[in-house]
């Protein structure tokens, strides 16, 4: 009974490391039939092909279909149905390759002139522009640039931009008329800073004389390279700094410490021996009432100026501190950021 | 005559003390922030020698230096002069001349440590009478309007007194409290302070002296730095 069940565990096993994925082996089928109608073109078995072909665009086809391979596909139907004398079937599966891929050529050595003429009618009859994905790259935005490739199937006033997903920052790289492919560069700033960390798009629009238009855009994620940077320390908050007023209490606290001494003056004298007390201490009286005058002095002064001079210059220096610390901070982080490179993270764009 | 003299004799010892410390510079200035005072001071002094009550008084004269030279310490001296008039005629009216000598120790905000030094002489026409003591005493500070106004209070003991003519009292203390107004390098004070001994009974009679005397000083600091003193 074990080694029957270990011998079905074993099966199970072997029969799931072996099956590939539902989806890798339905496009691998995709990929064998294209491969398939390729070869059968190639061979001049070009209804064959055909019908291979359909059944890779047919929307009843169970296995999947990437944008590449349906792309393929459109090309060589329109070829094979152009080489049978269908030259609007061809055009029309030409202009949907182009629809897909604006960039879809044929290659002269390999297709017939006739082939070609009805693909230049549909590229034509047909406004489309795109850009090439964005390799990943880490470069530095004050030295190096970034190659931007973008075609118009149709000459056309074409406008490349990049432009921030999240806002409206972005700059224009190309604005005038275009027809084919072109390469612009890029140095990875804005408004000659380097662009801010985030997600953009590189946007291709087009309007030909037609009035038609057409546009691409191709996410991609920016990202900072450089020495970790500080945090500069925030303003002062309510509570870290020292009272600029003095407190009501404070008048009384002066006037009590002078009463206090005033006591103390008329206490004195009582420390002296009483057989020399004849005449009482006018001087101590004296000293009482200036001590009295003081604490009075003291009060007033503290009512009619209640801010407190030494706490407003302790504050001040603590400011004055504060700035200069995240001066020399947001020096350091400047340095840092002045080393800063771009780096270009291409999102990966659905089948 | 002698009275000027003895004036004369105490502002000679005293005055360089307040001349020097203008003349040493701005850097010296800087470094202790002297401080010179002229003083007027109303002294009471009572003695009963088994004899009957006596009692002297009038206005005393003199200047004070002082200086700081560490963060929390002063040093001063003061010298005063005058005479004092009797109020009955039991006693006779004698000159005071008085040279002190003062340390103070900040020991804590509120509290500073003292000891000084003080030689007091008493002429009249019939003797001459020197005093000698040395003192240690404390001081509770208390402070207004930030510093400007500075209260203090103290007790101070004399244990060693020397007397000519007489055998050290056996008891001897002083008490004292001062207010002081600052403002920017000018300084006002009033101060009050007493003084008691008491001597030994000798054939029956015990003799009993109490010095008191309020003052009044106006100053000027000198130097750059105002850090705050111990009055």
């Amino acid at each position: 009974m074990k080694l029957r069940d270990a011998l079905l565990g074993l099966l199970v096993a072997v029969l799931a490391l072996t099956t590939p994925p539902r989806a890798l082996h339905a496009q691998a089928n995709t990929a064998e039939t294209l491969t398939e109608a390729s070869r059968l073109y190639d061979d001049l078995q070009v209804e064959r092909a055909v019908v291979l072909l359909r059944r890779v665009l047919s929307p009843s086809s169970p296995f999947e279909v990437s944008r590449e391979q349906r792309v393929q596909a459109y090309m060589y139907l329109g070829a094979s149905l152009a080489i049978l004398g269908q030259r609007d079937s061809a055009v029309t599966y030409f202009r949907a390759a182009l629809e897909r891929d604006p960039f879809a050529d044929l290659d002269p050595a390999r297709f017939t002139a006739r082939e070609r003429a009805a693909f230049a009618d549909a590229r034509q009859r047909t406004l489309a522009v795109g850009s090439r994905p964005l390799p990943m790259r880490r470069f530095d935005p004050r030295s190096e640039q970034i190659p931007i490739v973008f075609v118009s199937t149709q000459p056309a006033a074409v406008r490349v931009e990049v432009r921030s997903l999240v806002d409206t920052t972005g700059t224009v790289l190309f604005e005038r008329e275009s027809e084919g492919v072109r390469e612009v560069a890029w140095n990875g700033t804005i408004a000659g800073t380097p662009v801010p960390e985030g997600r953009y798009a590189l946007i291709v629009r087009a309007r030909n004389a037609a009035g038609e238009t057409d546009s691409s855009s191709l996410a991609f994620t920016v990202a900072h390279d450089h020495e970790a940077l500080e945090d500069t320390l925030p303003e002062f908050r309510d509570g870290e700094l020292l009272p600029e007023r003095w407190p009501a209490s404070a008048a009384n606290r002066d006037l009590g410490r002078g009463l206090a001494l005033a006591g103390i003056a008329l206490v004195i004298p009582s420390l002296g021996s009483k057989d020399l007390g004849q005449g009482g201490h006018r001087y101590a009286r004296l000293a009482a009432l200036g001590a009295v005058g003081g604490g009075v002095f003291a009060f007033v002064d503290r009512r009619r100026h209640p801010v407190n001079a030494g706490a407003i210059a302790i504050n001040n220096a603590r400011r004055v501190q504060r700035a200069a610390h995240n001066a020399e901070v947001s020096r350091r982080n400047a340095a840092r950021l002045a080393a800063m490179r771009v780096v270009i993270v291409p999102e990966v764009a659905g089948p | 005559m002698r009275r000027l003299g003895a004036l004369g004799a105490l502002l000679a010892v005293a005055l360089p003390a307040a001349a020097g410390a203008q003349s040493l510079g701005s850097r010296f200035a800087d470094r202790f922030q002297p401080a010179a005072s002229a003083i007027v001071a109303l002294a009471d002094h009572r003695v009963d020698a088994g004899l009957g009550f006596e009692r002297t008084a009038g206005a005393l004269f003199g200047v004070q230096g002082e200086v700081i030279p560490l963060e929390g310490t002063l040093l001063s001296i003061r010298a005063l002069g005058g005479s004092l008039d009797t109020h009955n005629h039991a006693a006779d009216p004698r000159d005071i001349g008085e040279v002190s000598a003062t340390a103070r120790w900040r020991l804590v905000p509120w509290l500073d440590a003292r000891a000084g030094f003080t030689t007091r002489t008493f002429s009249s026409s019939l003797a001459r009478q020197r005093w000698t003591s040395a003192a240690i005493g404390a001081d509770l500070r208390m402070t207004m309007l930030e510093g400007r106004v500075e209260g203090t209070t103290g007790a101070q003991l004399l244990p060693l007194v020397r007397v000519s003519g007489h055998e050290s009292p056996d008891v001897a203390f002083g008490a004292s409290m001062a207010l002081r107004y600052v403002a920017r390098r000018y300084l006002v004070g009033l101060g009050y302070q007493l003084e008691r001994y008491d001597f030994p009974t000798v054939a029956g009679e015990r003799r009993l002296e109490e010095h008191s005397m309020l003052t009044l000083r106006a100053g000027y600091r000198f130097g750059r730095s105002t850090r705050a003193s111990v009055d």
